[in-house]
């Protein structure tokens, strides 16, 4: 066999594993990134484990869907830029696909009365998911015991929702907080 | 023109897109649905429950949905395009720049900041989404019914189900589904019937 064909097959089964978890894994990167690791780690022994937790651990602070960067990163990691590509690729067809079905369908049954109390009832359920998501990270920051991190959520609440300030200035200024605080403290702390 | 303007503004959502889960519903509801009217508050409500029942992160599942309804499959592509985009280039960038990355300390200041804040965004895009469909007020035609503690009463029940018990979300959605069905259909017809 030549190099080449053989370089195609490997470059074939990223892409299929990749487009595999995306399409059987629903909900976002939190659900994604497990599967990549037992596919990636476990099954096909490309990856060390402790390769699999830097890239997790880039792939969450980059900005952008997780499930999307890991797979770049991951891909980037095993063949390169072709190989960032093609796991992106694979990762991002499935919702694609699947979505412009569902426009379709949507377009169809938009007006229904029965879809239209489902759809009433579902989203009432899903404020309730969202919600309990927000209770959870708000319990993982609470654990911190920062004041600083306490009073910007307040602060960001009432900058986005009462006085319609952009959102990319409320973001970057808190983050430019955090840099100002975590320099001031590590001063403290080395004093 | 419409195809660029898709592009760029997918290509914000995802660039200021941190943390993954639902960070990206508030630049979606800024962007897509409140600045260029691209959807509306009540079809993005409707994609992110659906989204919510199909694979893929929400951001590539609103950009895929809010392509293909605009302008069909190339407008999928752009909008899907633009929204990955800052993953794929930040992504090789930080890759090639590994090393270093994983020692810059103002970074680790700058998502420490950023969380918090992510959370608040959120939860102001919730709000605005949501509120009004949990505060829907006013009496079932024809009958003294009242309307507005329905949504509520569901809305603890949901939560109190997921604290309780960790009911996967699949569930719940389903769950409030047949309830709303039940509720905003059923009853009025058989109210109106009776």
């Amino acid at each position: 066999m030549s190099m080449k064909s053989k370089d195609k097959k490997l470059y074939f089964k990223l892409f299929i594993s990749t487009f595999m978890i995306s399409a059987l894994t629903f909900g976002g990167g939190y659900v994604i990134v497990p599967l990549m690791r037992r596919r990636f780690v476990d099954e096909l022994k490309w990856l060390s484990e402790d390769d699999m937790l830097d890239l997790v651990a880039i792939g969450t602070s980059a900005p952008g869907p997780i499930a999307v960067n890991t797979a770049v990163l991951l891909g980037h990691r095993l063949f390169g830029t072709p190989g960032a590509l093609l796991a992106a690729l694979g990762t991002v067809l499935p919702p694609v696909l699947i979505n412009t079905a569902v426009v379709l369908v949507y377009n169809q049954i938009k007006g229904n009365p029965v879809v239209d109390a489902v759809f009433k009832g579902f989203q009432i359920g899903l404020a309730a998911i969202i919600t309990d998501v927000l209770l959870k990270y708000l319990k993982n920051i609470l654990k911190e015991k920062s004041v600083v991190q306490m009073l910007i959520i307040p602060a960001a609440f009432a900058a986005v929702y009462f006085f319609k300030i952009n959102i990319i200035a409320v973001l970057l200024f808190s983050g430019i907080v955090g840099i100002i605080y975590n320099i001031i403290y590590l001063r403290k702390t080395k004093e | 023109m419409i195809y660029l303007q898709l592009f760029l503004n997918f290509f914000k959502v995802g660039l200021f897109t941190f943390g993954g889960g639902y960070s990206a519903m508030p630049l979606i509801k800024e962007y897509i649905a409140e600045q260029n009217g691209w959807l509306t508050l009540q079809e993005l409500s409707d994609i992110i429950v659906i989204s919510e029942m199909t694979p893929g992160p929400i951001a590539v599942n609103v950009a895929a949905f809010t392509g293909m309804r605009l302008l069909g499959f190339g407008g999928a592509v752009i909008c899907t395009l633009g929204c990955i985009m800052p993953s794929v280039v930040i992504c090789l960038v930080l890759a090639l720049i590994y090393k270093k990355f994983k020692g810059m300390k103002a970074l680790d200041g700058f998502m420490w900041g950023l969380r918090p804040c992510v959370i608040a965004l959120i939860a102001a895009a919730a709000a605005s989404i949501f509120l009004p469909a949990l505060a829907l007020s006013g009496f079932l035609p024809k009958s003294d019914v009242r309307l507005d503690v329905f949504p509520l009463i569901l809305f603890s029940l949901s939560i109190f189900v997921i604290i309780k018990w960790k009911v996967k979300p699949v569930y719940i959605m389903l769950a409030a589904g047949a309830a709303g069905a039940g509720f905003y259909w059923l009853m009025p017809l058989l109210i109106h019937n009776a």
